[in-house]
């Protein structure tokens, strides 16, 4: 089995190969353990002449191992001390120096030369490198380092936390190798992508490969783009966070060399997006947002247009451009990306952002594809895909071939008569937290606003350290009353906790010292450690079912659902037990025949999404020979309904028999 | 002439009264915003000792008084009320109901960066942006009163400090220790000095169009 957490950064060669494969072959055996491979710190410019006899194996846990395959002491030796130099360097550049000490004082303590024998097995040298707790942190930090997986030492710090929301807070993040691949390893393709579910860390790696391609080159033109603003604004407020805290030298010059916006843009300010960008650097007319307008129509017509330009007369607009969130794209953005980019695009996606996307088209090609969610607890996480694709309701909203659940992160273990566990892997920020009593998830049958208080105030009475920004509040249901809701909510939380909210509903971005308190529109590519999703029933539309999964995935601690209905909660109350107490979805696989039907009515419903809502409705009406007049009426009325925008069936059944109470 | 008081509790208190003066009239919008969403909302507000209180007065003229120790303001208040089941709803031009949704996404078209876009269409997206939905079609013609509409803001403050200031440069009468302030940007806005302090219900009266008037007297 194939070890994600295993990253070899080793040119192999007659010297080392041997060795490679055995590290290689225990690793295949042992996939809970994070195994790298290298031989000069990764992301520096450091090489070393005695490096092609080298192994140095870094594991959590475990003393840095410099492994010496040709016995000759004397440049072996040389090879540490230049290697550690290095390390000190790289750990005083990122202030780790402070907190760690010098290397004489870890020196002995975490890093061993071996001199193996072909008798010494693996097994054997983990066994006898184990680290003990007091030094197991600075060993993780020493990694981090080395692999570039650079953390935050002044929140991070050397000390074992001591609450949960704190060990949660301050776990050392360390690349796993899929991650490490992507930063590092050299693609040969124009167009890189990797893709996850979210929470993986695509955003992340991101930045720090937009980090490497600003430092690297003299010149770079860079557009970093989502499609959502509230995503956008967050990600350029974090950039000169992240390149200071990269210890990027280079000033950070916007607008000339580096944009982080939105893809669309507003007509007058260029530079508020990349369309609107391209469309002042080419030349053509910019399209605002309307009814009629979408990315499909946009982009094609750019693209069409750039393509018009003749060869001579063509500059790139940009030498990279990242891509955050590509499912949110239609595939003509991408051709015109790539058109219009001298260099490399790289692209994070979100194979599951919606769970009811056409797999064929997700699959398309990918470079890397991380499995494995850092953010959300993996009992949460499997709690939010079940609900999401009905797992525990008699009539499946999705499923999947093995090959996709295992994209997802998923063991597939079939138990006989239909009946199918799924099962993820531990992560390592969740490991030894003893989380056992600790529910990821609490679904309540009340959204009275004096029970969310009540939550609250038992997260304040539980977690200690805990911030009103650790909070968000998420309202599910898209109707007017919710912000009368939002408002009562807004009120209490004030008078009753004393702690200030941000309606991001208002304010679209996140603010310090404030429960943050949205409906699901303002929520993408943030995380929270408790997230409270409030709605007034689990709906069964498509649609609703996405936006659920992907809200309740957004904790890192805990997740509550709170459901005012409470038709069809029994079914979740009882899965999720099962999850929490066996750690595992227990469900039964859909027939042939469901299969089949459950394929049909997505295909039916994504077939529809190309056009806009309201063209869709309109096209209905023109069918039904609906008088103009009356059209926004009925409109009004159908957005009050539960009816799947683009089901086209039950909207005309709603409209064939409504349409005489509204004429 | 009816009354509606409302305690403010001391986390809402910097929505009403600013650390920083009014200078501009999107902050008498996001003012009487706040105020309508107060009042709507009528949250509960446990036992605090603050003076701090909202008070709709609705008589011939309609106006919103926000009032805190040594100070008090006013502006119009442009809705119409009306009350069913104990509960209020304020409408405008008899047709826009200004309930909760209608002032969320207000603030949010007025509070966007592409509203101080110096294009116009900078401006329509931020509407536009708040308003493709099907449910909100108001939104523009709501707006578009509120920003035309005459807010008619003045201010009592005793204010010892500034008129401390003032009485070391030798010009006290420049800043009177009790005075009016009329209109808030800086070319309108003036002082008119008194006397004698004023009470809430003095300011009150003074505004109210259907009690006798005052006089400035010298």
């Amino acid at each position: 089995m194939d070890n994600s957490l295993f990253y070899s950064h080793i040119e192999e060669n007659d010297v080392n190969k041997d060795w490679i494969r055995k590290i290689k072959n225990y690793a295949e055996q042992n996939t809970e353990q994070q195994v790298y491979l290298i031989s000069a710190p990764l992301g520096e410019k450091y090489s070393y002449s005695y490096e092609e006899n080298v192994i140095v194996i870094l594991s959590p846990g475990y003393r840095i191992l410099f492994l010496d395959l040709i016995d000759n002491a004397p440049l072996f030796n040389e090879y540490c001390e230049d290697f550690i130099e290095d390390l000190s360097y790289i750990s005083d550049k990122y202030s780790y120096k402070e907190y760690i000490g010098r290397p004489r004082e870890w020196k002995s303590e975490i890093i061993n030369r071996i001199t193996p024998n072909n008798n010494l097995t693996i097994e054997q040298i983990f066994r006898e490198n184990n680290l003990d707790d007091d030094n197991q942190r600075v060993g993780e930090l020493l990694i981090s380092l080395i692999v570039g997986s650079i953390n935050d030492i002044t929140k991070v710090g050397v000390k074992e936390p001591e609450t949960l929301l704190d060990k949660v807070k301050q776990n050392i993040i360390l690349f796993d190798g899929d991650q490490t691949r992507f930063i590092y390893q050299k693609f040969t393709n124009k167009t890189v992508s990797i893709q996850g579910l979210s929470g993986t860390g695509k955003t992340e790696l991101l930045l720090h490969k937009l980090k490497e391609l600003y430092v690297l080159e003299e010149e770079p033109k860079i557009f970093f783009t989502c499609h959502n603003i509230a995503l956008a604004n967050t990600l350029r407020s974090r950039i000169p966070s992240f390149f200071n805290f990269m210890r990027v030298e280079k000033q950070i010059e916007w607008n000339s060399k580096l944009w982080v916006n939105r893809a669309w843009g507003s007509g007058k300010d260029s530079n508020s997006g990349l369309y609107s960008y391209i469309a002042s650097f080419y030349n053509f007319p910019f399209l605002g947002y309307d009814f009629s307008t979408n990315y499909n129509k946009i982009f094609t017509l750019a693209l069409e247009y750039i393509n018009g330009i003749d060869d001579e007369d063509f500059e790139f607009a940009f030498d990279y451009i990242l891509i955050d969130e590509r499912q949110d794209f239609p595939k003509v953005f991408f051709d015109l990306c790539d058109k219009i980019t001298r260099k490399k695009i790289y692209i994070a996606g979100d194979i599951f952002q919606d769970i009811f996307e056409n797999t064929l088209e997700t699959e398309l090609e990918v470079d890397v594809i991380l499995n494995r969610c850092y953010r959300t607890d993996p009992r949460t996480l499997m709690f939010a895909h079940s609900i999401g694709l009905g797992l525990f309701e008699k009539e499946k909203l999705n499923w999947f071939e093995d090959l996709y659940w295992k994209a997802i992160g998923y063991n597939v273990n079939r138990i006989g008569n239909n009946q199918v566990e799924l099962s993820r892997e531990p992560i390592r920020r969740f490991e030894g937290l003893m989380l056992e009593d600790f529910e990821s998830t609490v679904i309540e049958n009340s959204t009275k606003i004096i029970d969310v208080i009540k939550i609250l105030k038992s997260i304040k009475e539980r977690h200690k350290t805990v911030m009103p920004e650790d909070i968000a509040i998420i309202i599910l249901d898209r109707n007017k009353a919710i912000y009368e809701y939002i408002d009562s909510l807004c009120y209490s939380i004030r008078s009753q906790l004393e702690w200030n909210v941000n309606r991001a509903i208002e304010t679209k971005s996140k603010t310090k010292n404030a429960v943050y308190i949205t409906n699901t529109n303002n929520v993408k590519g943030l995380e929270f450690p408790f997230v409270i999703c409030i709605t007034a029933g689990i709906k069964n539309t498509y649609r609703y079912r996405n936006i659920l999964y992907t809200m309740l995935t957004r904790s890192f601690i805990q997740s509550y659902l709170l459901v005012q209905n409470e038709i069809g909660l029994s079914a979740l109350i009882s899965g999720l037990k099962v999850i929490n107490d066996e750690n595992l979805i227990r469900t039964s696989e859909p027939s042939e025949e469901e299969k089949i039907a459950i394929k049909s009515t997505l295909v039916r419903i994504q077939n529809k999404k190309n056009i806009s809502y309201k063209e869709f409705l309109n096209e209905i009406f023109n069918e039904l020979e609906i008088d103009n007049r009356f059209r926004s009426k009925l409109e009004k009325a159908i957005i009050q309904t539960d009816i799947e925008e683009f089901d086209k069936d039950k909207t005309v059944k709603f409209i064939v028999a409504n349409k005489e109470f509204y004429s | 002439m009816k009354v509606f008081v409302y305690k403010i509790d001391s986390y809402s208190k910097d929505l009403f009264f600013p650390k920083e003066r009014i200078k501009s009239k999107i902050q008498i919008i996001n003012i009487l915003l706040e105020a309508s969403r107060y009042i709507l909302s009528n949250p509960h507000i446990g036992e605090n000792n603050s003076n701090d209180e909202i008070k709709l007065v609705i008589d011939k003229m309609s106006r919103l008084f926000f009032s805190s120790k040594n100070k008090y303001y006013s502006i119009v208040f442009p809705f119409n009320l009306y009350e069913e089941g104990g509960r209020i709803y304020f409408h405008y031009l008899n047709n826009i109901n200004v309930d909760a949704y209608l002032i969320s996404k207000t603030k949010s078209a007025i509070n966007c960066d592409s509203f101080n876009d110096d294009c116009v269409l900078g401006f329509a997206d931020s509407i536009f942006e708040s308003s493709n939905s099907l449910e909100s079609e108001e939104l523009w013609s709501f707006l578009k009163e509120l920003m035309l509409f005459e807010d008619g803001y003045i201010r009592y403050d005793k204010d010892l400090e500034g008129f401390n200031v003032a009485k070391e440069k030798g010009i006290p009468d420049r800043h009177p220790l009790t005075h009016y302030d009329l209109y808030y940007t800086n070319k309108a806005a003036f002082k008119i000095g008194l006397e004698v302090d004023n009470s809430i219900d003095d300011f009150i009266d003074l505004l109210n169009i259907k009690t006798d008037c005052k006089y400035i007297k010298n």
